[in-house]
């Protein structure tokens, strides 16, 4: 079955937002591209099972995530800590963009497992909706929204936001502060 | 209506305590401004590589698979070896 020109656009359309992606899952922009190359592929081989009409950005995220994903099973039985070993690389070599905090804030997203930021950047940057995620993840709605959460959770102590320095103003140090003792009396001995 | 069991829950700040706590119940959700600064930065570096045009290699992959596929409806060449692994 030919792919119709058609088909073929809508695919080319959805590349940049694949590529960010990818980038975002796996901390390189290299490794990302073979990625995408390898998701076009079986895109393309696979077109006649691809529904005309339904979300095509949705369906090439899933073939992407779940590649991703196997790598990264295989991955973790043959050499531990392979998160700690992603972000120590970044770490050496830090992207000469000029911008610290974006850094800062570019390790902190690598530093999270692969499905809290995978959800994360689906809801907080590629504009899904909690159910399409779920899709793309195959998981429940209610365990993306934990992911997410977990994933800002994890983010916000990576950098250290406990003071005002990071976010300006006093109100927002405040409301930081806020959430650390819920319950008030009751805070426990550090 | 213990507060004590309701405070305990979200209070602490190192998470392993909440990483056991898998399903309902967990953490309470971030603060919503925190939540939009990180939502900002992570939309940041998600937009640098939106914002750049396809690389030649994605073109050229697809031209490739659309020029082979007409080669294969040509020739009939592409289906042979189905089932003989």
């Amino acid at each position: 079955m030919t792919v119709s020109q058609q088909l073929r656009d809508e695919l080319i359309g959805h590349i940049p937002n694949l590529r960010a992606f990818a980038v975002s899952l796996c901390g390189s922009v290299d490794r990302a591209d073979d990625y995408v190359q390898e998701t076009l592929v079986k895109a393309w081989s696979n077109m006649d099972s691809y529904k005309e009409g339904t979300n095509m950005r949705a369906w090439l995220f899933t073939i992407l995530r779940n590649a991703f994903f196997s790598d990264y099973r295989k991955k973790r039985r043959e050499v531990a800590d392979v998160d700690g070993q992603m972000a120590a690389r970044l770490a050496a070599h830090p992207e000469q963009d000029g911008h610290m905090d974006l850094d800062d804030f570019k390790q902190a997203l690598q530093q999270l497992p692969p499905d809290q930021r995978e959800a994360l950047v689906l809801i907080g940057a590629s504009g899904f909706s909690y159910e399409e995620a779920a899709e793309i993840c195959d998981c429940a709605v209610g365990t993306v929204k934990s992911r997410v959460n977990r994933a800002r959770h994890r983010v916000a102590e990576a950098l250290n936001v406990t003071s005002s320095q990071d976010f300006g103003p006093d109100r927002t140090a405040q409301a930081v502060l806020s959430i650390t003792s819920v319950g008030g009396s009751r805070s426990s001995a550090g | 209506m213990s507060q004590e069991t309701r405070g305990a829950a979200g209070t602490h700040a190192s998470s392993s305590r909440d990483e056991k706590q898998k399903s309902k119940g967990g953490k309470p959700n971030l603060d919503r401004g925190l939540q939009d600064h990180i939502g900002h930065k992570l939309r940041s570096i998600y937009d640098e590589v939106v914002k750049e045009p396809v690389p030649d290699q994605f073109l050229d992959l697809l031209k490739k698979l659309e020029k082979s596929e007409t080669t294969q409806a040509a020739t009939g060449a592409g289906r042979r070896s189905e089932g003989e692994r």
